[in-house]
């Protein structure tokens, strides 16, 4: 197995990385972006946010919610309490859409249809440990009063029922 | 002839008077010495581990212990989580690349790197730009996309730092006196293509696409990452075990063959992230038989990793180090494929499986990059190490750090994936509240176990930074190791 072959132009070398990107950027991304299934006409049910609930998601992003909570409803049987599956319609007009990546908190797609009382997420929110005793959640205390609001305002806005 | 001669005594006349006495003044911050661009790097990665290990111990402590300094917002686990991710992306494994990349080429290209200068300027731009992204996402400025979370200011200036880096190796690469691209110069060369391309491809359509489409561009570029460095990681164990064995690369077929099945199967690996989430499924289909034909670089690189350390002789302590992250490596991509198949990501998709394939890569990549400095550092400072008994004792607490965290957040993930399907079958409420309460009782243990792996990893970075100032400080002294042997030129282009 051993010997001294291998020698390679510097242009294949770069011409080979640049052939194994574009390839991937063209299937997975190009491709896909022009797809139907994922534009404005894909069925879904696009969220829409008063001024507050605009603000609890700058707040939502700012304190990195997304890095323990999910928003995405898998087609999975574990997902099925969550809520229904989640399209690509949901989200679009999300930037960033939120979907995270792993749950160290529950899913929080449907969350506005289990929780709609803005007072108990508000205390959930400044206390979790004392809603759920021994929650691993933090405490999210050092917010204002005017932010806890808008936060839990935004969560009463994550609905999957049709209105 | 002699309108030129005039010329070039006007230009040595003006650098006399105004370049000269600049570098007299800022001899550090414009090195010309052989290796100065790759020490400073490598020095900077040590420090940022160093960082990095301390911010990574505090998020691991506040999910054990949730009340852990809850009283500052910038200090909050969701702030800390994103600047502990990046700091170890950029702080730690980029800078650590780029040294690697700096020290390695002119060796392998028989050559010195095209610019000291250049290349310590932009290590020290790097830093300013690692400790910016730090500083604003601990300040909640963040673009909220998983793996792309520094505003584009900063990704402006990473993604031209990038560039530079390439236009350095490149014209170190142009200027070689070895007319062979060898197997470490195809991995470093392709790497530092990857790293620019993807991170700009990924970061700047972020404002310009919107949903499920902005999932495409990240997934590509946490590929990207992943690639980058695993060619980093290659590339580096090919340059260093036959210098340490005394043998050579046990094939280079196999070494060709890893290279080529990597550029092709790894970027593809950024579709497996949202297995049976939104989008479409016959993308989904793609990127598990990619992430299953990822196996066969895996294979091909495990085996000329370990072939090469078992063929050689040498008491070098890096090769245990390179070797132990190969295999770590391949095991990584073994998990990721199985776990990306629909059945399996049905139970441990979206879980702490993800977060376990994660610490098997990053660790990996870790441990890349101590073998490289200890074997790298005492080479280009012209000492011997200090305490090379302790290194062996880092390799071991390193190793069982990195599988002990490795192993709880899979179990963390497979359990967390259970309750979950359990409680939908037998509709208890663990969805959320008091039943998430249980599944976090569960995981809990594990969690522990991964904080225990922590304090492994800390004592090793510790271990590390004591070796590296001890040997710096009071090595026995060696020769420091040329660049250029005697017989090739001494002084190329772009030095002065």
């Amino acid at each position: 197995m051993r010997n001294e072959r291998g020698a390679f132009n510097i242009g294949i070398v770069i011409g080979l990385t640049v052939l194994a990107l574009a390839m991937t950027a063209v299937l997975g991304i190009l491709m896909p972006l022009t797809d139907p299934a994922v534009g404005s006409e894909a069925a879904g049910q696009p969220l829409s946010y008063t001024q507050e609930q605009v603000e609890g998601r700058k707040i939502y992003i700012r304190e990195g919610c997304f890095t323990c909570h999910t928003r995405m409803v898998r087609d999975a049987a574990a997902d099925e309490p969550y809520g229904p599956m989640s399209l690509p319609a949901d989200y679009f007009n999300e930037a960033p859409a939120l979907l995270g990546l792993d749950r160290v908190g529950p899913d929080l797609t449907c969350i506005g249809d289990r929780q709609s009382d803005i007072d108990a997420l508000v205390k959930h929110l400044r206390n979790p440990g004392s809603v759920h005793e021994g929650s691993t959640m933090p405490s999210y205390a050092f917010l204002s009063d005017r932010e806890l609001r808008a936060v839990a305002s935004y969560l009463t806005a994550l609905t999957c029922q049709e209105a | 002839m002699k309108k030129r001669e005039e010329m070039k005594a006007r230009v040595d006349a003006l650098r006399a008077k105004h370049v000269e006495p600049l570098l007299a003044r800022f001899p550090r911050m414009l090195p010309t010495a052989p290796d100065s661009a790759a020490r400073y790097a490598l020095y900077s990665a040590l420090v940022w581990f160093v960082i990095w290990i301390l911010i990574a111990a505090t998020t691991a402590l506040k999910l054990v212990f949730p009340e852990f300094i809850d009283q500052f917002g910038f200090m909050s686990y969701g702030r800390m989580r994103q600047a502990e991710t990046n700091v170890l992306n950029w702080g730690v494994l980029f800078m650590g690349a780029v040294g690697a990349a700096f020290a390695i080429i002119p060796r392998v290209c028989q050559v010195r790197l095209w610019s000291e200068r250049i290349g310590a300027q932009i290590v020290i731009g790097l830093n300013q730009v690692v400790l910016a992204g730090t500083v604003l996402v601990f300040l909640g400025r963040t673009q909220g996309i998983s793996g792309l979370e520094w505003p584009w200011p900063v990704d402006i200036a990473l993604v031209a730092i990038m560039f530079g880096v390439l236009q350095v190796l490149m014209a170190t690469v142009m200027r070689r006196t070895e007319k062979r691209i060898n197997a470490p110069a195809r991995h470093l060369i392709a790497a530092f293509h990857v790293f620019p391309i993807t991170y700009a491809v990924a970061n700047f359509s972020t404002p310009f696409f919107y949903g499920v489409k902005q999932t495409y561009f990240s997934g590509f570029g946490a590929a990207g990452f992943l690639l980058a460095m695993s060619l980093v990681g290659v590339g580096s164990s090919l340059f260093v075990l036959p210098r340490a064995t005394g043998n050579p690369i046990y094939s280079e077929k196999l070494a060709t063959y890893g290279w080529v099945t990597m550029l092709f199967f790894l970027p593809w690996l950024g579709l497996t992230a949202r297995i049976l989430g939104p989008g479409q499924d016959w993308l989904e289909t793609l990127g598990i038989t990619l992430a299953l034909a990822s196996l066969v670089p895996a294979a091909f690189v495990a085996t000329n990793l370990i072939a090469t350390a078992r063929a050689g002789g040498g008491k070098d302590p890096a090769v245990k180090f390179m070797v132990g992250a190969g295999v770590i490596w391949a095991l990584a991509l073994v998990q990721l494929a199985a776990g990306s198949f629909r059945h399996p990501a049905a139970i441990v998709g979206a879980t702490w499986w993800n977060e376990s394939v994660r610490t098997a890569f990053l660790g990996a990549f870790g441990l890349w990059l101590v073998g490289l400095m200890y074997h790298l550092i005492p080479r280009i400072r012209g000492r011997a190490l200090r305490a090379p008994a302790i290194v062996n004792l880092h390799f071991w607490i390193g190793t069982a750090g990195v599988v002990i965290a490795w192993a709880s957040l899979a179990v963390a993930g497979v359990v967390q994936g259970y309750l979950l399907r359990v409680g939908a079958e037998t509709g208890g409420e663990i969805a959320a509240g008091e039943g998430w309460r249980q599944i976090s009782i569960a995981v809990q243990p594990m969690l522990v176990g991964r904080m225990a792996a922590g304090a492994f990893i800390f004592t090793g970075i510790v271990l590390l930074l004591y070796n590296v100032q001890r040997t710096l400080a009071e090595g026995p002294e060696t020769e420091p190791e040329p660049v250029v042997p005697e017989r090739a030129p001494a002084t190329v282009g772009g030095q002065s």
